[in-house]
């Protein structure tokens, strides 16, 4: 059971650390500002929800709790990619 | 004993780890975050220039290297509850000494971020973006700070007490406050450094 955790674990970082590098790579290579903001919020949402999932055991748990962690990150995803795009150019 | 266990398995699937005192905690923090990203992007919206023009003085890279070590302390942090669970006191002890050293390095960045805006005659005064960059990472370096000493006690705890189903919840729910510092510094990093003017 440890053992099995410790590399359910591992995946889920080494997949954290590919898609911080990603967005790292996407903010400064992209060349369309929108596009590469956009994609980096949205990798952004992908590893929060990694972190909730695997790292916090979300993924186990029923019921509210877990619906409140996923709305929260839907929410938030939403108004900083909404605000960002109602921001004038 | 088999009816036991299952009812350990159930129980263990309806909840979330540790205590779920500190998961009303966690989840109250995260919507006070939640508001203040919602903060930061109005201003954004009412002055785009001004923000873009602080973020462009911004160190991406010590944005980027504390993303890196928070999501490695966090990932020691796990293999600390993973021996917990199994009462190994050497490797509970030798991961929680690991989620320490690797997460003391944020520190040592964020201070050195914060000195060079200080050197560079920045502060939180200087306008609007720097009050909502001192002001949002300031508060989650609070955060650090307060996981940081729970992490020692815990160091402590584990060292010299019982690894039993007391400690066992102590551990992750340290975890799970140590994991909410890492991804609100996940949201962080991108909305302050990385949103590029269109």
């Amino acid at each position: 059971m440890s053992d099995a955790r410790r590399l359910a674990a591992t995946g889920p970082w080494l997949a954290l650390m590919a898609a911080t590098l990603a967005s790292f790579a996407a903010a400064e290579a992209v060349g369309a500002a929108r596009l590469a903001t956009s994609v980096v919020m949205l990798i952004a949402s992908f590893k929060v929800r990694l972190v909730v999932m695997h790292f916090m055991e979300a993924s186990w748990a029923a019921g509210p709790w877990r619906w409140a962690l996923e709305a929260w990150i839907a929410a938030v995803t939403l108004l900083i990619l909404g605000g960002y795009w109602l921001t004038p150019g | 004993m088999l009816a036991r266990t299952d009812e350990i398995t159930v129980t263990r699937r309806a909840a979330l780890p540790g205590d779920p005192g500190v998961w009303v905690f966690i989840l109250a923090d995260m919507a006070a975050f939640a508001l203040f990203f919602l903060l930061f992007t109005l201003g954004r919206i009412g002055a785009p220039d001004l923000f873009e023009h602080g973020r462009r003085t911004l160190n991406v890279g010590l944005g980027l290297a504390n993303t890196l070590i928070l999501l490695t302390s966090s990932w020691a942090m796990v293999q600390a509850v993973a021996a917990a669970r199994v009462a190994d006191r050497i490797r509970t002890v030798r991961f929680l000494w690991l989620t320490l050293a690797v997460g003391s390095g944020f520190a040592v960045s964020k201070i050195a971020e914060y000195a060079a805006k200080a050197q560079a005659g920045i502060s939180m005064l200087t306008n609007d973006f720097y009050m909502y960059y001192f002001v949002l990472t300031g508060i989650h370096f609070f955060h650090f700070l307060i996981g940081c000493a729970a992490i020692a006690v815990t160091l402590t705890k584990a060292r010299t007490q019982l690894i039993d189903g007391r400690f066992r919840v102590w551990i992750e729910s340290v975890g799970c406050y140590w994991h909410m510092v890492d991804l609100l510094w996940i949201m962080l990093f991108p909305l302050l450094y990385l949103q590029r003017a269109a």
